[in-house]
């Protein structure tokens, strides 16, 4: 009875035993893995650290180098093209004959004119012949009409010169083409037998050096101090050659341009957009060894004058009484240390496109600052770091 | 007769059944409450913490005893043990603190009571009746000359301040002394014909024969230490070294998880005592003689 009792008895402790290492073991592991563990299910967040100094705007851009002047020469009678004498690509010189024009139809024209000037001439002596004959006559009345169809007459003479010369004058323009200035036939688009209209002829001249167009926010331009005249570095790089060079531009133009839209960044409601006013500067190059279709490229950059705390743009977040960033507060735990969630409000004074300066009292230089979070945060909420 | 002997019998169970279920009452509540999500603990234990505040059209408000969560969760287990680490570092708080305290006790009042009880020197008696005096003595008596000689020994905030005076705590003298008082000096005397040594006859005759006391000691110590908060609240300022009863007595800021930590602090006790408890019946017995 004994014996039973104390084996019932040793089972009972023996269970207790196991259940008691258990009960230890567990709270062990979860004491070493319990941070581990749970920084699993915690937040994940990028960071970066804040940093003290400037912002630098950059105004950058790349468009085609295209020569600065550029004619486009019609044809000018609108007759058919008889023959073209220049090519694609053709350096011609000023008065260079272009194209030929089919002008048989004007010269026929011109044949009549001068057969009825002649006609015209003959019937003039009829009249003059008429006169003499009504002076002889002595027939006042006569006389006196007689002279009038002369005046008449010799009136429409002139007329029919001026008509003659302007048939002439259109003859001789517009039976050719000639290049107003030395430059490099760059399109052509007569085609033999038709009357085009289109430009028949594109040609344009390098003397006068290339331009590159580049479209710019106005605000930037304006904190730049981009203005007319101000000089530039421009990076031209032949498409063929590989091979960059660094060429001194001038801005010689700020026009206007269609306004842009933007998306609000992070914390304004989606699909609601801001407009942006938008300039195109026009810069000149001018090189010798230019020859058009070139990649440029400009970069200017400027650091601001205002000093702050540099903030990446992702970092900001706009709610109703402002804007605000998430700080990553370290606390100091028992059983190590433990990353939270810290809302800090902050005034932002400048920004471009990456970065925003701001100015905060809470904040300082080497602050964690959160960019992006695997899960919305909270303030005062635990989170993992990346 | 029989009748009335066995409505005697019913009726008594009865009455200690309704006694012990009104002891256990709050044990099991606190189990069963333990899976309680926080949200719910919210809703029904909410008014306690502010219980003299909370009225409502001057009508006192309480907390809505529940015996079931309405849904099972572990939620509070997993804020306990996982969501914060507080908790198990207290655990071990209080593990470092009585550990040493009962295995310090236990040899220290094992070799005391062996020599109050079993030596014959002079003025033993005496000597035992001053050092049993101090347990006489409620903690708070002697709170201030024990913080003073703390400070100066420079033990302040350290968990030695409650380590040291522990192990030399008269309670464990005093009760293994009682315990082998009842051993018979015979036994003693037999060893030393054999020629046994104070040592060989401490190890061979006394601790095996004082075993059931020693188990009821290790009981009662641990009950005693593991639950103290005074004087960790006094001499550990700093809060990472405070034990878990101090934590616990601080449950009602965070009542959320006020059950399940309270389940995962009297596992321990509840594990040591169904242990020993064979031990501690049997130490009431006393006696190493038999019939």
């Amino acid at each position: 009875m004994e014996l039973a009792n104390e084996q019932v008895d040793r089972r009972r402790k023996r269970t207790i035993q196991i259940v008691f290492i258990v009960f230890i073991g567990l709270l062990l592991l979860l004491t070493f893995f319990g941070n581990t563990l749970q920084s699993l299910t915690l937040p994940k967040v990028r960071t970066e650290p804040l940093a003290a100094g400037s912002l630098i705007f950059a105004f950058e851009g790349s468009g085609m180098l295209q020569p600065f002047t550029e004619a486009q020469l019609t044809n000018p009678a609108g007759w058919k093209v008889q023959k073209i004498l220049v090519k694609e690509g053709e350096r011609v010189k000023k008065g260079q004959k272009l194209i030929e024009y089919d002008s048989k139809t004007a010269e026929r024209e011109l044949d009549n004119e001068i057969a009825s000037l002649k006609k015209m001439n003959i019937e003039l002596q009829n009249l003059q012949d008429q006169f003499i004959q009504s002076s002889r006559e002595d027939d006042e009345l006569a006389i006196r009409s007689a002279s009038r169809a002369i005046e008449t007459r010799k009136l429409d003479l002139d007329t029919q010169e001026r008509i003659i010369d302007e048939l002439r004058d259109r003859l001789a323009s517009g039976r050719e083409l000639k290049a107003p200035f030395d430059g490099i036939v760059t399109t052509l688009n007569a085609v033999e037998g038709l009357a085009s209209g289109e430009p028949d002829v594109v040609i344009t001249n390098d003397s006068h050096g290339y331009r590159v167009d580049i479209p710019a926010d106005f605000a930037l331009l304006t904190r730049l101090e981009i203005a007319l005249g101000s000089k530039v570095e421009v990076e031209v790089q032949n498409v063929q050659e590989q091979q960059t060079r660094i060429l001194e531009g001038t801005i010689v133009e700020i026009a206007d341009a269609e306004p842009k839209n933007e998306p609000f960044e992070s914390g304004g409601e989606a699909g609601q957009t801001r407009t942006i006013a938008q300039k195109v500067v026009r810069i000149k190059v001018e090189d010798p060894e230019l020859k058009g279709g070139e990649q440029a490229w400009i970069n200017i950059e400027k650091r601001s004058r205002q000093e702050g705390l540099v903030v990446m743009n992702e970092a900001i977040h706009k709610e109703r009484d402002g804007m605000f960033v998430y700080k990553v507060d370290e606390q100091r735990g028992a059983l190590g240390n433990v990353f939270v969630v810290s809302k800090v409000p902050v005034q932002p004074t400048e920004r471009n496109d990456h970065e925003t300066l701001i100015q905060s009292d809470s904040l300082y230089e080497g602050d964690l600052l959160i960019l992006e979070s695997s899960e919305p945060l909270q303030d005062g909420e635990r989170i993992r770091l990346q | 007769m029989r009748v009335f002997k066995v409505i005697h019998k019913a009726s008594l169970t009865l009455v200690m059944a309704a006694i012990a279920a009104l002891f256990l009452f709050p044990i099991v509540i606190t189990f069963t409450n333990s899976f309680m999500t926080a949200q719910e603990i919210d809703f029904n234990y909410g008014p306690i913490g502010q219980i003299n505040e909370a009225t409502e059209k001057g009508k006192k408000l309480f907390g809505n005893l529940k015996w079931l969560p309405d849904q099972v969760s572990m939620e509070q287990y997993g804020k306990v043990l996982v969501g914060s680490s507080n908790y198990l570092k207290m655990f071990w708080n209080s593990v470092f603190l009585v550990a040493p305290i009962i295995a310090g006790q236990i040899l220290v009042a094992a070799f005391a009571a062996y020599a109050f009880s079993k030596l014959q020197f002079r003025g033993r008696d005496r000597w035992f009746l001053v050092y049993v005096m101090t347990m006489l003595m409620p903690f708070q008596v002697t709170l201030v000359p024990n913080y003073i000689m703390a400070d100066k020994l420079g033990l302040l905030n350290s968990p030695y301040a409650i380590i040291w005076p522990g192990i030399f705590a008269a309670f464990g003298v005093f009760m293994l002394r009682q315990f082998m008082l009842h051993i018979p000096y015979a036994y003693i005397e037999a060893a030393k014909m054999d020629g046994a040594g104070h040592l060989r006859i401490f190890f061979t005759i006394i601790v095996p024969m004082v075993k059931p006391g020693l188990a009821a000691l290790v009981v009662l110590l641990f009950v005693d230490y593991w639950n103290m908060v005074e004087q960790p609240l006094i001499f550990l300022e700093d809060p990472f070294r405070q034990p878990l009863s101090v934590y616990l007595s601080r449950i009602n800021d965070e009542p959320g998880i006020a059950f399940a930590a309270s389940v995962l602090y009297m596992t321990p006790m509840v594990l040591l005592f169904l242990y020993a408890e064979t031990y501690f019946i049997k130490g009431i017995q006393l006696s190493g003689i038999k019939g």
